[in-house]
């Protein structure tokens, strides 16, 4: 199973009503309700302008053009003084030519009005007013110009009367011709001539009036008197008086004489005055009619600029009205739409995504609604399943499912922090790298698998099982209180389970494991420590043939501590030349003539004594410190050769071990041709040991480096041959000399038929591939019947002699060959 | 670019706009309405009677914008000729308003005869003189029915103006109504003079009143232009009746006038502005009388001496001259 599978991208649910839709609501909303509020802003400037409009366009002009009504007015009515005070004709039809325009202009101004304020009553009665006082005016001036007419006329009779007196001086002072009676009639004309002379002097009709009744009396008597005396003078003088007379007559009767023309004069003055006395009442009444009419224009404007500023106010409490409505339902909107639909769901998902980055995998992720956040919402759900997967595959192996070293660890401090006590125990499967070398990965990933699920299914519930690499399986199983028999049993069943061969594609593969065992908390609390101590036993364990399972004890661990030291002074041991090489020589098995030997390396450890090289070769390879020994192992060897060479001894082909580890870390070619060169030794004198796992390791580089060997002319043997899996392929292509059987097989030879078999395999490759074969281990004389019986060249083994030191080895050569010689 | 473009938009634009803009102004010049003089004869457009009537005509021909009319004054008798030989120098056609200037017009009307005149208040017999004249008779007989009705004494004045027709047939009409109410009825008549200054003289006006009151007249009409003040004054102080002329004069001394026996001038100049129009010159004679609401008597809030009773009989009257079952004489 793909551990890193990619979810499927979420496709978002189509959001019909999304935030883009809300926004967008609300977006227009308030839009909307801007547009409204400056409509509305809009209409109630357009009425206050409308109403301006009306006011400076009806009101105003109607106002102004009252105060032109009244200026007209006074002009109008202001025309009477200029009318009575004229001196001439000509000054009075100026003036009433004045009066007329003045007039005309009153009634264009009244027109105005008129169309300013409308035809009303009041504003007729102004022009009414307006138009007596005119009428008055017209009066004012005939009556006036009559008056000035009746004054000249008066002042030429009066001119006449001054003639008419020299006259009657003449007549009184001519010669007196009638006697007593003149006087009589002189007086009386005399009489009339000064009470004709007295009229101009009255000053009301009543006095004209009774002035004329003297006149008429005093006329009349002179008629009488005429009448008497005119016949008793001369004819001259007589026509003389009679023409007198008569021109008096002319002036003191009549509509023409002087007290008519007075009279007339007077009533002209009389109606003058009264008419000027009217026209200044009804300037007066104009004034108060147009007063009135203005304050009422000026009222009505001042109601109508109240309820213009009323309107106003009513229009700006809407406008406030409405602009406020508008913002809450904007905010309204907002908070609906943003706010609450949006905002709170994102803040619960933000809550929910705080939870899930802080590892809570199973927090709740909301996925309401149907828009962008509930995408949002899903893509989350989406995103935590896969941080659950991710964190799944931290803690567990993709190839079996089982648990990892995390959640190993996890386990036990899960039962160290509930104060519980518990056992790990490590299971290390044989030959593991042998399957997966052989059958390839896959075969061995099934069997990884099988085993897993043997271990899941055998695993007492509570207790976790886990991969921790490789082919390292961990249990960490709880309180068994410390029993080793209980956890036996438990660990015996799975030796039992794991002891059935696995079925893969027909193959039958066999298991088997180690176990190793730590408690805790007695053999410590951390995870790690139990864990390697656990590891300690198991390595312990596998050294075992039987039994397989070991509990970790101290001594386990000194064990170990052991080895750290000898890791610690194995350079230092290399350096001081604290290792030697024993001889182990190999036997011509016919002949028993010692034909070469395997060099072996000892560790005389100053403090420890002797050091086997089964303790601190693995330690060499895992350290690296493998390739310096090696080397050294390599020139001791070839040294020691060439040392007896020249000491006289026959040529010996010295045997080498060479680990697979310095053919992964150094060019061993290189390294053998130098230690040759050093020597000056043949290369027919090396042969170099290599075991089968070397084969295994790095095919190509590896074959490249034995193809070298082989062309410097060293030979190559395959030690403990037949323990292994090796392919029989490789022998054609190694061009290996020489094929050493494991000690193994020549032990048990003589009591199993089948180790019989294999030897005879073995020995019968050999013999097909024409390569040498050497029998290791032999102990008895039975053995190199055996061996020579079937054909086997070469034997080495504790019959011929034990490895010895370069000494003693010199020795038995040099014994033998006396032996041989013997 | 751009700018160049709009450049050269408003070349190729300014001759249309020009050309937009002449046709504009040249159908507003042939829009404007005919001009035309009006001439007042003596008395004063102000007379608060014939003249002024005559004026709100042109008044109200200005504010239908049916014709401009420029206005002359004849400001005495022997200015006439001038003046409205100054009118028609100035102007094709010319109306007159007033009796007193008919013989000039004719005789200007003879010697330009290319000229057009229409006569308000008189006859003419010219072809180019359209007269139009008044049935004064018919409103001075309503007039006079009033007086009689509101009479107490039995005796009316009339007062003329100068001996001119219209004045005779005002005369004959109000003496015809006053009789007709007052079978018994005597009317003192008068006219103020003979010449055209006796129309503007309303001191002598008052005097003749005055002199017809004495002799027992308590009701008096004036046909006498402006002289009418005068003789309503007199009226008013002596506490008779005065009857107006021309226009609507009640209001001059309400509760003093009976009413007035009312010319519908303002309306003779409106039909003589309106024979300027294509096709409406109208040579020759029109009379307007009560029938076409040329004349009437005035009824408003003034005439308070009038009763109900007197209203109606006036009315029925009026109806029965109207429907022609009673005809006025006008001499």
């Amino acid at each position: 199973m793909a551990g890193a599978a990619t979810p499927p991208t979420p496709t978002p649910p189509p959001a019909r009503f999304g935030i883009r839709a809300k926004l967008w609501l609300a977006f227009v909303a308030i839009a909307g309700m801007s547009v409204l509020v400056t409509g509305l802003a809009w209409a109630t400037f357009a009425r206050t302008a409308t109403v301006l409009d009306g006011f400076t366009a009806e009101r105003i002009p109607g106002v102004v053009a009252l105060s032109q009504l009244a200026q007209r007015a006074n002009a109008l009515v202001g025309g009477a003084p200029s009318i009575i005070f004229a001196e001439t004709d000509l000054q009075l039809a100026a003036e009433s030519a004045k009066v007329a325009q003045a007039e005309e202009a009153f009634l264009a101004a009244h027109r105005q009005v008129a169309q300013a304020l409308g035809e009303t009553v009041e504003l007729r009665r102004v022009g009414e007013a307006a138009a007596r006082a005119s009428a008055n005016l017209q009066l004012l001036r005939s009556a006036m110009r009559h008056r000035r007419d009746l004054a000249a006329q008066q002042a030429a009779l009066l001119e006449q009367l001054d003639v008419l007196h020299q006259e009657y001086r003449l007549l009184v002072a001519g010669p007196g011709e009638s006697g007593g009676l003149r006087w009589a009639f002189l007086t009386e004309i005399n009489r009339l001539l000064v009470l004709l002379a007295g009229v101009r002097d009255a000053e009301t009709a009543a006095d004209v009036s009774r002035q004329l009744r003297t006149i008429d009396t005093v006329l009349r008597s002179v008629e009488t008197l005429k009448d008497e005396h005119l016949p008793a003078m001369t004819p001259q003088m007589a026509s003389a008086m009679a023409s007198f007379l008569q021109r008096l007559r002319g002036l003191a009767a009549g509509s023409d004489g002087l007290p008519a023309l007075r009279g007339r004069e007077l009533a002209a003055t009389e109606v003058a005055a009264a008419r000027f006395a009217d026209l200044q009442r009804q300037a007066g009444e104009l004034a108060t009619l147009i007063t009135a009419l203005t304050s009422e224009a000026q009222q009505a404007a001042g109601l109508e600029r109240a309820a213009a500023s009323t309107m106003l106010t009513r229009s700006k409490v809407v406008l406030a009205v409405v602009s406020a409505a508008a913002l809450a339902g904007a905010l309204l909107i907002a908070w609906l739409y943003v706010g609450r639909s949006v905002v709170r769901r994102l803040s619960r998902l933000d809550h929910s995504m705080r939870a899930i980055a802080a590892g809570d995998l199973d927090h709740p992720v909301p996925v309401d609604g149907s828009d962008e956040v509930t995408a949002m919402g899903q893509a989350l759900a989406t995103f935590r399943d896969a941080m659950g997967r991710a964190a799944h595959l931290a803690r567990h192996d993709p190839l079996t499912g089982l648990g990892n070293r995390m959640a190993f660890e996890a386990a036990v401090t899960e039962r160290l922090a509930v104060e519980e006590s518990g056992a790990v125990i490590f299971l290390n499967l044989d030959g593991f790298k042998d399957i997966n070398d052989t059958f390839g990965h896959s075969t061995g990933d099934r069997v990884l698998v099988a085993v897993a699920e043997r271990l899941r299914r055998r695993v007492r519930p509570g207790d976790v099982v886990a991969r921790l690499g490789g082919d390292d399986f961990a249990v960490v199983a709880a309180a068994l209180n410390d029993s080793d028999g209980n956890l036996a049993a438990y660990v015996d069943q799975f030796a039992q389970v794991l002891a059935q061969p696995v079925d893969v594609e027909g193959l039958s593969i066999e298991v088997r494991g180690a176990f190793g065992i730590s408690y805790f908390p007695r053999d410590g609390r951390r995870p790690a420590d139990l864990l390697s101590r656990a590891e300690l036993a198991m390595n312990s364990a596998k050294a075992e043939p039987v039994g397989r399972v070991r509990v970790y004890t101290p001594r386990l661990g000194e064990q170990q501590q052991e080895r750290k030291a000898i890791r610690g002074e194995l350079r230092r041991a290399i350096d001081d030349g604290q290792f030697r090489l024993l001889y182990q020589p190999k036997i011509d098995i016919s002949s028993g003539a010692c034909v070469g030997m395997e060099a072996l390396v000892r560790w005389e450890h100053p403090q420890r004594g002797r050091i086997n090289p089964a303790q601190f070769i693995p330690v060499a390879e895992r350290s690296g410190l493998i390739v310096p020994l090696g080397e050294w192992v390599m020139h001791e060897a070839c040294r020691q050769n060439r040392a007896w060479r020249e000491a006289g001894l026959p040529p010996l082909k010295v045997a080498v071990n060479v680990s697979a580890v310095q053919f992964l870390c150094q060019d061993v070619v290189e390294m053998v041709e130098r230690a040759l060169h050093g020597a000056g030794l043949g290369p027919e004198s090396l042969e170099v040991e290599i075991t089968e796992s070397v084969i295994m390791t790095d095919g190509a580089k590896v074959l490249r480096m034995l193809d070298g060997l082989r062309s410097l002319g060293v030979s190559l043997a395959i030690d403990d041959f037949g323990t292994g899996y090796s392919s029989l392929s490789y022998l054609k292509r190694l061009r290996v000399t020489c094929l050493k059987i494991d000690q193994s097989f020549v032990r048990e030879m003589l009591r199993n038929e089948d180790d019989v078999r294999i030897t005879r395999a073995i020995m019968n490759i050999a013999r097909d591939f024409g390569l040498e074969v050497v029998a290791e281990g032999i102990e008895t004389a039975d053995h190199v019947a055996f061996f020579r019986s079937e054909g086997c060249h070469l034997g080495q083994g504790y019959y011929w002699g034990k490895p010895m030191e370069s000494g003693d080895f010199q020795r038995f050569i040099a014994d033998s060959r006396q032996a041989a010689c013997a | 670019m751009r700018g160049a473009v709009a450049r050269l938009l408003l070349v190729l634009l300014a001759p249309a706009l020009t050309a937009v803009l002449a046709v504009v102004l040249t159908t507003a010049a042939t829009a404007a309405p005919p001009t035309a003089a009006i001439v007042y004869d003596v008395g004063g457009k102000m007379d608060k009677g014939f003249l002024q009537l005559a004026y709100q005509g042109v008044q109200e021909v200005r504010r239908r914008e049916a014709a401009a009319l420029v206005e002359y004054e004849v400001p005495e008798p022997a200015a006439r000729l001038e003046v409205v030989l100054a009118a028609a120098a100035q102007h094709t056609f010319v109306i007159t308003v007033g009796a007193g200037i008919v013989p000039v017009v004719e005789q200007v009307a003879r010697e330009q005869p290319n000229r057009r005149f229409v006569v308000i208040d008189g006859e003419a017999d010219l072809p180019n003189v359209a007269a139009i004249s008044f049935a004064d008779h018919e409103a001075a007989f309503l007039a006079g029915a009033m007086a009689g009705l509101a009479s107490r004494s039995g005796i009316a004045g009339f007062i003329g103006g100068v001996e001119v027709p219209p004045i005779r047939r005002f005369r004959a009409g109000f003496r015809q109504g006053f009789q007709f109410t007052r079978p018994q009825g005597r009317v003192l008549a008068a006219v103020l003079g003979t010449e055209s200054a006796a129309w503007d003289d309303p001191f002598s006006g008052l005097l003749l009143a005055r002199q017809q009151i004495e002799a027992g007249a308590d009701v008096l009409f004036a046909a006498a232009g402006a002289s009418g003040l005068g003789v309503y004054q007199a009226a008013r102080d002596a506490g008779c009746l005065a009857i107006g002329v021309d226009a609507n004069q009640n209001y001059l001394h309400p509760g003093t006038m009976l009413t007035s026996a009312v010319k519908r001038v303002d309306r003779a100049v409106m039909v003589a502005a309106a024979m300027l129009g294509r096709d409406a010159w109208k040579p020759g004679q029109t009379v307007l009388g009560l029938r076409d609401d040329g004349v009437g008597v005035a009824f408003d809030e003034h005439n308070a001496a009038l009763t109900a009773a007197m209203r109606a009989e006036i009315e029925q009257l009026r109806h029965r001259i109207t429907v022609g079952d009673l005809t006025v004489a006008s001499e």
